[in-house]
C-alpha cells in the first residue's frame, strides 16, 4: 500500500484537512522509530489504496523540539510515497521554507495552500501557477474548513501518488539544506506569486482581543469563561453520567441478574459484581470526556486557548509551568483524565510531564461527591462549606507545591513562544470528530489497565471467602489491618482503610463500597461514619482521599500519555507520600493542640 | 534604558547574552524595530527563528503589559513570548 504523510505547521488546519480526507475512520498506531502514537487512516485515492498519516505540526524540519524530532524519525524509519504539505495561505512568507525543505529532500510532494478563504478576506491574492512553477510541484488552493477546493486537492494527491515511488531517507538531518538560503529563496518566490496588503489588518480579532486580552479585565473574563465551561461540563455531564449508569444498571437487572441462578455464585460475583460494575463505573466517565473534548475543541478551534495561556503565564512561570498548564489544571476540576490528555498541546516533554504530575491534585467532581457526603454526615451545615473551601485550597496548594518541588528536575529550556492565531468560528464537524477520536482512544488504550485494576480489587475484597465485600477475613480487611501501623497515625480506622482501596479504582465507588460493606444506608450510614471518625479524623481522611491518588483511569491515562510506567509509578509514589505527610501533619497537630 | 531584565526568578544580564544593548523586550507597545540578531543556545535560537523572528525582518510590539508575556507581530505572524525570550532578540530601533 502507498503511504501519504501530511506535514505542516501548527495552526494551518492540518488536522481539519486530515479529518476531511479520512472521515472518522482514522485510528492511532505505533510506528517504527517514533515513541508517540500517530493518527492514520486508509483511504482510496484515485485507483490506489493509500495509508494517510497525520504527522505532528512542526515549524521546521531542522528543529530541536520533540515534535520535530518525531517527524524526522518517522521519515527516516518509514518509507513514504508522497507528502502533502499544508500551508496557511495568509502566512506564506513564514511557511514556505518548510515546504522547500521537504521538496529539496527529494520527496514527492503536493503543496496544499489552506485557509484560502481567510487570506482572500485579508486581501491576499496567490497565483498558484507561479508558485507551482517555482516549487516544481503541484499547488492547490483550498479551504478545508468549508470544503472549497478540497476535491481539487484530493485529485492532485491522487494524481501525484499514482506515479510516486516509496522513498526512505537515511540521515535526514545532514541532507537538509542551509536554512538561510531556503528563506531567501522563499522570500523571492512569495514576492513573485503573492500580492498582499503591506499590513494585514484583522479588525475582528483586534477588536475582540482589545477586551479579552485587556490588562485589567482579561483575567476576570478568562475566569468567567473557565467557570462557564466547567459549569457546562458539570451540569450537562452529571445527568449524562447518571443516564449511562441507569442504562448499565437496567441492563444488569434485566439481562445479568437472571444469570445469578445459572452461574456458580463465585463466577457470577466476579463477572457481574466485579468486572461489569467496575467497568461500568469507569464507563460513566465517558460522557464527561466527550463533553470536555467537545468544549475544548471549541475553545481551541476558536483561538482562545493561546489567549488563556497569555493571560495566566505570569503566574505559572514562577512554578516552572506555563499558561497552558494552568488551563489544564482548571479543567482537572471537572475530571482529571481529559485534562491530562489536554496537555498534548505542549511541545516540550518535561513541561508536559510536570503538568501531568500537577493535574491529579485537582479536586475533581468525583472527589467532590465523596467530600459532600462526608461533610454532610460529620459537620454542621455552617461548617460544611468552609471545609469544602479548605479542601479546594489544599488542592491548589498541593498542585503548586508539586510544581515547585519537581520544577527544578523537569526544567523546560524551551522558550515560551506561542503563535496567536486569529479568532475563528469552530466547525461543528471538526468538534464532533475530535470528541469521537479522543473517547475511542481513551477506551481502547485504558481498557486493559482498568480491567486489571478492577479484577485485582475484586479479588482482594472477596477472597478468601468473606461474607461481605471487604469484610472480615478478606485480603482487603487483612490489608486494612496490616496498613494500620501506617494509617493509624493519620487517624484512619481499619474499615476506612478498606474504603481507600476501593477509592483507588474510582472515587465514584467509595460511597457504594461503604454501603456494600456495612449494609447500611441513609442516616444509618451517617451514624456509622460518626462511629468511625470524629471531625479531625474526617478532615484527615478527606485530605488523604484528595491527595493519595485520583483514580485508576487517571493513572492509566498518565501511563498512556507519558508512555512510561516509571512516570506513572513516580507520580503515584509522590501523591501517596504527600497524602500521608499532609494528613499526618494535620491530624497530629490538631490532636496535639487538644482537639 | 534597562540593563537587567528579569524572567521569573533568574535575572538575565543583557551584557552576558547580547551583543547589543537594544533588544525586543525594551520596546513599548506600538513600537517597531528591525531584528539584527538572535542570541542564546542553538535550540533556542533555532526555535525563535523558525517562529519567524529572523534577522532583517521588522518586528512590532502589539502588547507589552507590566505582568505577563509580550505580543509581537513579525510579518504575517502574531506571537506571544516571555520578556526573557524577547531579550534574546537584538534590534536596531526605528523611530
Amino acid at each position: 500500500m502507498k503511504r501519504l504523510a501530511i506535514v505542516g505547521m501548527p495552526n494551518t488546519g492540518k488536522s481539519t484537512f486530515f479529518n476531511r480526507l479520512t472521515g472518522s475512520s482514522s485510528r492511532v498506531g505505533n510506528w517504527p522509530g517514533v515513541t508517540v502514537d500517530l493518527l492514520s487512516a486508509r483511504v482510496v485515492l484515485g485507483s490506489e489504496a493509500v495509508e494517510v498519516v497525520d504527522l505532528p505540526g512542526i515549524y521546521d524540519l531542522h528543529g530541536f523540539s520533540d515534535d520535530e524530532h518525531i517527524v524526522r524519525r518517522f521519515l527516516e524509519h518509514n518509507s513514504v510515497d508522497l507528502i502533502g504539505v499544508i500551508l496557511n495561505a495568509s502566512q506564506l512568507d513564514h511557511q514556505l521554507p518548510i515546504a522547500l525543505q521537504i521538496c529539496r529532500l527529494g520527496l514527492k510532494s503536493v503543496i496544499l495552500v489552506n485557509m484560502i478563504d481567510e487570506a482572500n478576506q485579508l486581501g491576499i491574492r496567490i497565483d498558484a501557477n507561479i508558485l507551482a512553477k517555482n516549487l516544481h510541484c503541484p499547488v492547490v488552493l483550498l479551504s478545508s474548513r468549508h470544503g472549497t477546493g478540497f476535491n481539487a486537492a484530493r485529485d492532485a494527491l491522487a494524481a501525484a501518488i499514482s506515479t510516486a515511488a516509496p522513498v526512505s531517507l537515511k540521515q535526514l538531518k545532514s541532507s537538509l539544506h542551509a536554512d538561510d538560503e531556503l528563506v531567501e529563496y522563499a522570500e523571492a518566490v512569495v514576492k513573485k506569486s503573492v500580492s498582499a496588503p503591506t499590513r494585514l489588518v484583522r479588525k475582528m480579532t483586534e477588536r475582540i482581543d482589545h477586551f479579552l486580552l485587556h490588562p485589567v479585565f482579561g483575567l476576570p473574563l478568562f475566569f468567567l469563561a473557565m467557570f462557564l465551561v466547567f459549569q457546562a461540563i458539570y451540569t450537562l455531564g452529571a445527568p449524562l453520567q447518571d443516564s449511562v449508569a441507569f442504562v448499565l444498571d437496567s441492563f444488569r437487572g434485566w439481562a445479568l441478574e437472571p444469570l445469578a441462578g445459572i452461574l456458580p455464585p463465585t463466577l457470577f460475583g466476579f463477572l457481574v459484581e466485579g468486572l461489569y460494575d467496575g467497568i461500568g463505573t469507569v464507563a460513566s466517565f465517558v460522557p464527561v470526556i466527550v463533553l470536555f473534548f467537545f468544549l475544548m475543541a471549541i475553545v481551541e478551534d476558536s483561538g482562545y486557548l493561546a489567549r488563556a495561556a497569555f493571560l495566566t503565564d505570569a503566574l505559572m512561570a514562577r512554578m516552572g509551568l506555563d499558561g497552558r498548564s494552568f488551563v489544564m489544571l482548571l479543567m482537572g476540576f471537572g475530571c482529571n483524565v481529559p485534562a491530562l490528555m489536554g496537555t498534548r498541546v505542549m511541545r516540550s516533554r518535561s513541561l508536559r510531564l510536570l503538568s501531568m504530575l500537577v493535574i491529579p491534585f485537582s479536586l475533581c467532581s468525583a472527589r467532590l461527591q465523596v467530600f459532600i457526603f462526608i461533610t454532610t454526615a460529620l459537620f454542621t451545615p455552617q461548617q460544611a462549606p468552609l471545609i469544602l473551601f479548605f479542601l479546594y485550597l489544599a488542592s491548589f496548594a498541593a498542585a503548586f507545591l508539586t510544581a515547585l518541588v519537581f520544577g527544578k528536575r523537569l526544567k523546560s529550556d524551551e522558550p515560551f513562544v506561542l503563535e496567536l492565531p486569529p479568532y475563528r468560528q469552530p466547525v461543528l464537524r471538526q468538534v464532533l470528530l475530535r470528541g469521537w477520536h479522543e473517547v475511542s482512544h481513551f477506551l481502547r488504550r485504558a481498557s486493559t489497565f482498568i480491567i486489571t485494576g478492577v479484577v485485582l480489587v475484586w479479588l482482594l475484597t472477596h477472597y478468601p471467602g468473606g461474607t461481605t465485600p471487604g469484610g472480615a477475613g478478606t485480603y482487603a480487611s487483612m490489608l486494612g489491618d496490616w496498613l494500620q501501623p501506617v494509617l493509624q497515625p493519620v487517624g484512619i480506622s481499619p474499615d476506612m482503610s478498606v474504603v481507600l482501596l476501593f477509592g483507588f479504582v474510582a472515587k465514584e465507588i467509595v460511597i457504594g463500597a461503604l454501603v456494600a460493606m456495612t449494609g447500611l444506608e441513609g442516616s444509618a450510614l451517617n451514624g456509622y461514619l460518626t462511629t468511625q471518625m470524629d471531625s479531625i479524623q474526617a478532615v484527615s481522611f478527606m485530605l488523604f482521599i484528595l491527595l493519595y491518588t485520583p483514580c485508576l483511569s487517571t493513572l492509566a491515562t498518565q501511563f498512556n500519555e507519558a508512555r512510561s510506567w516509571k512516570f506513572a509509578g513516580y507520580s503515584l509514589a509522590w501523591s501517596l507520600s504527600l497524602a500521608w505527610v499532609v494528613s499526618f501533619g494535620v491530624y497530629q497537630t490538631a490532636r496535639f493542640i487538644g482537639y | 534604558m534597562r540593563t537587567i531584565l528579569t524572567c521569573g526568578h533568574t535575572p538575565v544580564k543583557t551584557s552576558d547574552t547580547l551583543n547589543d544593548l537594544w533588544n525586543l523586550s525594551c520596546l513599548h507597545k506600538g513600537e517597531c524595530a528591525m531584528i539584527t540578531g538572535i542570541h542564546g543556545p542553538d535550540s533556542t535560537r533555532h526555535r525563535l527563528q523558525s517562529m519567524g523572528l529572523r534577522t532583517g525582518r521588522e518586528a512590532e510590539v502589539i502588547r507589552n503589559p507590566r505582568i505577563g508575556p509580550m505580543q509581537i507581530r513579525v510579518g504575517s505572524v502574531n506571537l506571544i513570548m516571555r520578556r526573557c525570550d524577547a531579550a534574546r532578540v537584538s534590534i536596531s530601533p526605528q523611530r
